[in-house]
């Protein structure tokens, strides 16, 4: 039983240091950002300028079905990436903590 | 009645042999003081019998213990440099490290509470370990070794890294400790062995030079000198006392010399009468007796 012990003295840590807020947010924004940006895209070419004079850009709007891909993808490239962040923390501090 | 025997106790490492074949018992309810300078073995010692280290060769015996056995419900360690969850507070921390070692919550708890009175962080059980002074992260540190009342107390230093207050503390604590268990600590301050000890284990170069209660080291160790200081520099008498036939050895100690005889009246003979043919400028010539510091300084300057 002494897993769940040391188990549970690492979700209180995460609690305290509020990681059970800022993961979960970090994890939201990646996933919302990829859809957002390409369902923006007109908007922030035309603010930004250099599209000569006439041209059109058609962007077609995104189906939820690409939305949820386009998150995934992001997921397993950003979301992998802040997980072993994380893991690596964890093993490093029981390295040093010992107990 | 042996806590526990060691024999012949080694360990290298890759070829550098620091702990070179150590044989000693450690008697029940007793105090002992492993002793010896930065570099003896000490921790190495310490954190072999722990369990910490594999030792190269020798065996250690833990009194009511198979070998191989688990010997982590015996004995309680704490480290040189203990670290703890910043985050913690004191009590959680106890109720934790319990149940790490086997305790029911409740249990922990309980015991948890006796302890943090014990060593007299009770008042501050609920605050962060983070903002604990040294002293008491010490207290907690040897709370958190006796959490599963443990045959035998190992504390690495225990004193070493603190004020003079947080020392007082923890001496003060040990020395109600030892009423109830065998406790076994390093140091290399020779007035916290002496103070608190029973027993002593002078080590240095991963030997044990002396052993023995501190009573019969004492007397073992005592022997006359004397003492003397000079006006101006006290070098160029030096020389000149080493020649005496009564001389053993001469030390210098703050400015002054220590001159170790073996007979008294002789020896104050010959270099009184020195001193007059000569006229030295003496400022101070006393008898005094060797101690327990001088037979320290003699080993770890050898």
């Amino acid at each position: 039983m002494q897993w769940f012990t040391i188990f549970k003295k690492e979700i209180l840590e995460d609690w305290r240091n509020f990681k059970w807020i800022w993961v979960p947010l970090v994890f939201i924004v990646i996933c919302i950002m990829d859809p957002l940006s390409t369902y923006y895209l007109p908007q922030i070419i035309d603010a930004v300028g250099g599209m000569p004079e006439g041209a059109v850009f058609e962007v077609p709007a995104v189906q939820p079905e690409q939305a949820i891909m386009m998150s995934l993808a992001e997921l397993s490239m950003f979301g992998v990436l802040v997980i072993v962040a994380i893991s690596m923390a964890v093993i490093a501090g029981g390295r040093e903590k010992v107990v | 009645m042996p806590v526990i025997e060691v024999s012949n106790l080694k360990k290298a490492f890759k070829d550098d042999l620091v702990v070179k074949g150590l044989d000693f018992n450690l008697e029940q309810g007793k105090c002992i003081a492993l002793l010896g300078p930065n570099g003896a073995g000490k921790t190495t010692t310490l954190r072999m019998l722990s369990g910490l280290l594999k030792p190269t060769e020798g065996s250690i015996q833990f009194k009511g213990t198979t070998k191989g056995e688990d010997i982590r419900n015996y004995i309680g360690y704490l480290p040189q440099y203990p670290v703890f969850h910043t985050w913690m507070s004191g009590k959680e921390f106890l109720v934790y490290v319990g149940q790490l070692a086997h305790l029911s919550k409740k249990d922990a708890a309980d015991k948890a509470d006796q302890l943090l009175k014990k060593v007299a962080i009770y008042e501050s059980r609920n605050q962060r370990i983070g903002k604990y002074s040294g002293g008491m992260k010490q207290r907690l540190g040897i709370a958190q070794a006796m959490i599963h009342s443990p045959q035998l107390l190992m504390l690495d230093e225990p004193v070493s890294s603190l004020d003079p207050i947080g020392r007082r503390e923890v001496l003060t604590l040990m020395e109600e400790l030892k009423k109830q268990t065998t406790i076994l600590f390093s140091t290399h301050i020779l007035g916290d062995a002496e103070e608190i000890s029973d027993d002593l284990l002078l080590m240095h170069q991963g030997e044990i030079v002396e052993a023995g209660s501190i009573e019969a080291l004492r007397q073992k160790h005592q022997s006359a000198k004397f003492e003397l200081a000079f006006h101006g520099s006290t070098s160029p008498y030096l020389e000149k006392l080493k020649q005496f036939p009564s001389v053993l050895e001469i030390m210098l100690v703050k400015g002054e010399i220590h001159v170790v005889v073996d007979d008294i009246d002789l020896a104050r003979k010959e270099i009184l009468t020195e001193a007059i043919k000569s006229d030295w400028p003496i400022v101070k010539f006393e008898l005094s007796r060797t101690t327990l510091e001088d037979l320290f300084m003699k080993v770890v300057k050898n």
